[in-house]
């Protein structure tokens, strides 16, 4: 169900198959950067064009999860932890291995990935790194994501949606061009889901959501003038997190339960709420001799997570973590044109972005006692919660930040046509200074008592400090090409990628927790700063592929084989002897090496069958936490096996009101996938199984769908807390009915 | 020549002689430190004034595991009358633990010279703690088999904790 290559097709071929991507904008970043057909492009690329986005339902990146070889985009938590892994790269918190683009503007902040892809006209997905023409984050690749263009559609769309978990989606947009220079849209959209899993200590849905949002898009042309600006919000309002402890049933000492294997059992309330809005505004100059274009960029992320920390119905601690992000970007890239042998691009980035983040945790009776007094009491007994002076006992832990960052680069490629060979290199020198301000506080009313006395006093912590990174990355990529015609070639591309370092900042209620404990006992200052930091993650990824197309273009793909060497890759570890938190540490050496292949035939002109198939075997090279050497162990989190398998098939029936019949087939695969990094726990291949039946027609179309009909029983996420163990599970098996209009002007 | 050819045929022992001395764990002092190069605290086997040591502090387990270390650990030795009070700073005997103050106190020692040795079979330890503003018994953590010994600037010393920890100490006296 997903086109597998790019052509410069026009919208008035009337024997071109509907998954083929639209005519190219060359507007869009990826025109922009690299030419206006990805076929000649040395770089292993999926594009998904309006008519897949719509049979296939691709409301959200994550649902391209396993549609593209070797991606997994995992849906559990909430939309902020929209972790991406593909190639065995990848990481649950913080900087992500691929970049995202909506209408050319990049999205800085991970904590906004997971959104409503509205009225999407294309979305490209390159693997392998894109640092030299993307810059940071883009180590595993870039995903482009483009809405519909006023320019080339002028109607009337709508789509309403119901399905299972009862859930429903309404979507609006007006494209109008006023004449030949200007054209304007304006959408908007609401869903709602009223949830699939139970919290059985509060007895309400956990996974409740809500999510509205517009986009305005003004498009000028003139002459060799092309100005497109683009303006998107959305807010969503999340119940979230529906994990399931997976630990043998637990009881109090009364023999009373507390929480059975497989239940859903918190009873703080847990959510995530989020606001957002970028504004992009792209000039494009079409010079005899060259092109000069130039993307700003601005995004803000205002978000707050509230979260349960124990995930149990008993009172250890909550956090409450609240962000506010602005940020600007400045792309300007000149490349030159025609069909010289030689060919360059020289372009220079910089970005700005500050945070203001206050994450207090708030620690309850329960953790009170078990995690701070009961290990205090360990090492000399006597230390109790001062119940006279703080009955309520409630210790908040906090820390609130400021995170300004900055960046520039500057990069070039160069591109040289020798007959059949195409050779590329390019290079990006990326200087970017990142610092924390962190503020964090505690006071804990306490009493020791001896033999003779009771003693009251107040550990207080009160910290202020700053620290700061310089990072200076040279990103190096060559790349060469051999055609065999104008659709069939191959490659091999050498490219180093790289992922921004950071800071472990929900590491800080742990620090504090220590720095409480020292102060209660001894009174001698905790110092850790080492693990307030992270380093940026590097690779090398070598890479040999091809695209080809045959019989006409009814058997069409691409193909290829990678290795990626990673040093200091970014994991996510529970620290030792913590309790709260997690941390981003570089964990030393990684290699993985696997191989892709997707491609579509049409047998028959009503019949297409897709097909996306990756491997990657991702293990640590060396990994010593300093405890045990993880060295030949898998990468967690990272599917070994990615598969999808679709057929389509439209039947005429020749009655002009009521278009095709289409009925789509098709199964999805993932597995295996180590959960830790001792690879002792796994969640096994598993398929899902979808279907449709659709009644299309140029005008409107009904889709009655089931995803999941097996109702295959899976894991989507796994992890460990305060030595309980949790999964998230995977939706069960869910039917919908979708309607479409496209009220074409034309 | 004839005296050149003696040098350098005593060269190989002079090296000898002193990696001999070499086989103590020297690390370098904290900013602002300096080593002492002579002891002049420890006179005909008695302590006459207080001695700081620096050095590496090592914590293992019975399997010989490494729990904690630290290469900036800093023990004192103080006199108390007859006997010797052992003052180690900012320990731990676990990853976990909160790093304390902890004194083993008194303890009796012998000595000739510039040299003392140290041999206690068990002694209770104490803590400080802040809330209470004072030294409080650390019995949790008995302390056996302390074996240490001071030559000179040198200072090592070894113990059992709760017969399942051994924590050593070698350091040198600062100035």
């Amino acid at each position: 169900m997903i086109g597998s290559a790019v052509s410069a097709h026009t919208d008035n071929d009337p024997a071109q198959p509907v998954d083929t991507a639209l005519l190219l904008d060359k507007v869009q970043v990826t025109a922009i950067k690299q030419g206006m057909t990805l076929q000649k492009v040395p770089t292993a690329a999926s594009v998904i064009g309006a008519a897949g986005i719509e049979r296939r339902h691709v409301d959200a990146l994550k649902n391209l999860s396993q549609d593209i070889p070797n991606l997994l985009i995992p849906d559990y938590g909430s939309r902020m932890t929209s972790s991406i892994y593909i190639r065995g790269l990848g990481a649950r918190i913080d900087q992500p291995v691929m970049g995202l683009n909506v209408d050319n503007v990049p999205i800085m902040n991970k904590n906004a990935f997971d959104m409503e892809l509205a009225d999407a006209e294309r979305i490209e997905v390159l693997r392998g790194p894109q640092s030299t023409l993307y810059g940071r984050n883009t180590m595993g690749g870039v995903m482009n994501v483009y809405t519909l263009s006023p320019i080339h559609y002028q109607g009337i769309r709508f789509k309403a949606e119901y399905s299972s978990g009862e859930s429903y989606r309404i979507q609006a947009s007006v494209y109008e061009k006023f004449n030949e220079n200007w054209a304007i849209s304006v959408s908007g959209f609401h869903n709602h889901t009223g949830g699939f899993f139970r919290n059985r200590a509060r007895n309400e849905m956990c996974d409740r959501e809500d999510l509205s949002g517009g986009r305005w898009k003004l498009q000028w042309r003139k002459g060799r003038w092309s100005i497109d600006n683009t303006f998107a919000c959305s807010v969503l309002d999340q119940d979230g997190y529906p994990y399931a402890y997976i630990g043998e049933d637990k009881f109090d000492d009364k023999g009373q339960l507390i929480i059975a294997k497989g239940e859903i059992a918190y009873n703080d309330p847990a959510g995530y709420e989020r606001t957002s809005l970028t504004e992009g505004l792209t000039l494009r100059y079409d010079a005899p001799k060259f092109i000069l274009s130039s993307i700003t960029g601005y995004q803000l992320t205002d978000d707050q997570m509230t979260l349960d920390q124990d995930f149990q119905p008993l009172s250890y601690f909550t956090l409450r973590q609240s962000l506010t992000e602005h940020c600007l970007t400045q792309d300007v890239v000149i490349r030159s044109r025609g069909e010289q042998k030689y060919g360059w691009l020289v372009g220079a980035f910089g970005f700005y972005r500050h945070g203001k983040m206050s994450a207090p945790v708030l620690f309850k009776r329960t953790g009170i006692e078990e995690l701070i007094f009961k290990h205090a009491n360990e090492a000399i007994s006597g230390y109790a919660w001062d119940a006279e002076a703080a009955p309520e006992w409630e210790l908040p832990l906090e820390s609130n930040f400021k995170m300004p960052s900055y960046g520039v680069a500057l990069y070039h490629e160069s591109r040289l046509e020798l007959g059949r060979w195409s050779l590329t290199a390019g290079i990006r020198i990326d200087r970017e200074k990142t610092t924390l301000k962190y503020h964090s506080r505690a006071a804990l009313p306490y009493t020791f008592t001896t033999s003779e006395q009771v003693f009251h006093d107040v550990a207080h912590v009160d910290d202020r400090n700053s620290i700061s990174h310089v990072y200076t990355e040279v990103l190096p990529k060559f790349t060469a090409l051999y055609a065999l015609d104008e659709q069939n070639n191959f490659y091999a591309s050498i490219a180093r990628g790289y992922k921004a370092g950071g800071f472990n900042t929900q590491m800080f209620s742990d620090i504090l927790q220590e720095k409480i404990k020292w102060e209660m006992t001894s009174g001698i200052p905790f110092e850790e700063s080492d693990i307030m930091s992270y380093k940026p993650e590097y690779s090398w990824n070598y890479e040999l592929g091809g695209h080809f197309s045959v019989c006409g273009g009814d058997l069409r793909g691409n193909f290829s084989v990678f290795l990626i060497h990673v040093h200091d890759q970014q994991l996510t570890v529970f620290p030792k002897g913590q309790n709260t938190g997690r941390m981003m540490t570089n964990a030393g050496r990684t290699r993985s090496a696997g191989v892709e292949f997707s491609t579509r035939a049409t047998p028959w002109r009503h019949l297409m069958l897709n097909l996306a198939y990756g491997y990657t075997h991702a293990e640590f090279r060396d990994f010593d936490n300093g405890r045990e050497n993880f060295a030949g162990k898998r990468v967690p989190y990272a599917p070994a096996h990615t598969l999808s398998l679709g057929a389509v098939w439209t039947i005429p029936t020749r009655v002009e009101w009521l278009g095709d019949i289409v009925l789509q087939g098709g199964m999805r695969g993932l597995g295996d996938i180590w959960w830790n990094e001792e690879n002792s726990l796994r969640q096994p291949f598993y398929a899902l199984v979808d279907a449709s039946i659709r009644f299309e027609h140029k005008r409107y179309s009904i889709d009655i769908w089931g995803r999941n009909l097996t109702d295959a029983s899976h894991d989507v996420f796994y992890f460990k807390s305060m030595g309980n163990e949790f999964v998230q599970r995977g939706r069960p098996r869910t039917f919908g009915i979708t309607l479409n209009l496209n009220l074409s002007f034309k | 020549m004839k005296k050149l050819l003696i040098l350098l045929l005593a060269a190989p022992m002079f090296f000898t002689a002193c990696s001999d001395d070499n086989d103590f764990i020297e690390n370098p002092p904290a900013v602002g430190e300096e080593y002492a190069d002579t002891n002049t605290k420890l006179t005909d086997g008695k302590i006459t004034a207080d001695m700081t040591f620096r050095g590496n502090y090592v914590v293992t387990d019975k399997n010989g595991v490494k729990g904690y270390e630290n290469p900036m650990a800093e023990f004192e030795v103080k006199a108390e009358g007859e006997s010797m009070a052992l003052y180690m700073h900012s320990v731990k005997f676990a990853q976990a633990m909160p790093a304390l103050d902890i004194r083993m106190r008194p303890m009796e020692y012998t000595g000739a010279g510039q040299t003392l040795k140290l041999d206690v079979a068990k002694v209770l330890p104490e803590a400080y703690i802040k809330a209470a503003n004072s030294w409080q018994l650390f019995d949790k953590y008995p302390m056996t088999e302390v074996k240490g010994e001071i030559n000179d600037t040198q200072f090592k010393v070894k113990m059992v904790c709760m017969d399942v920890y051994t924590i050593s100490f070698e350091g040198r006296l600062l100035k």
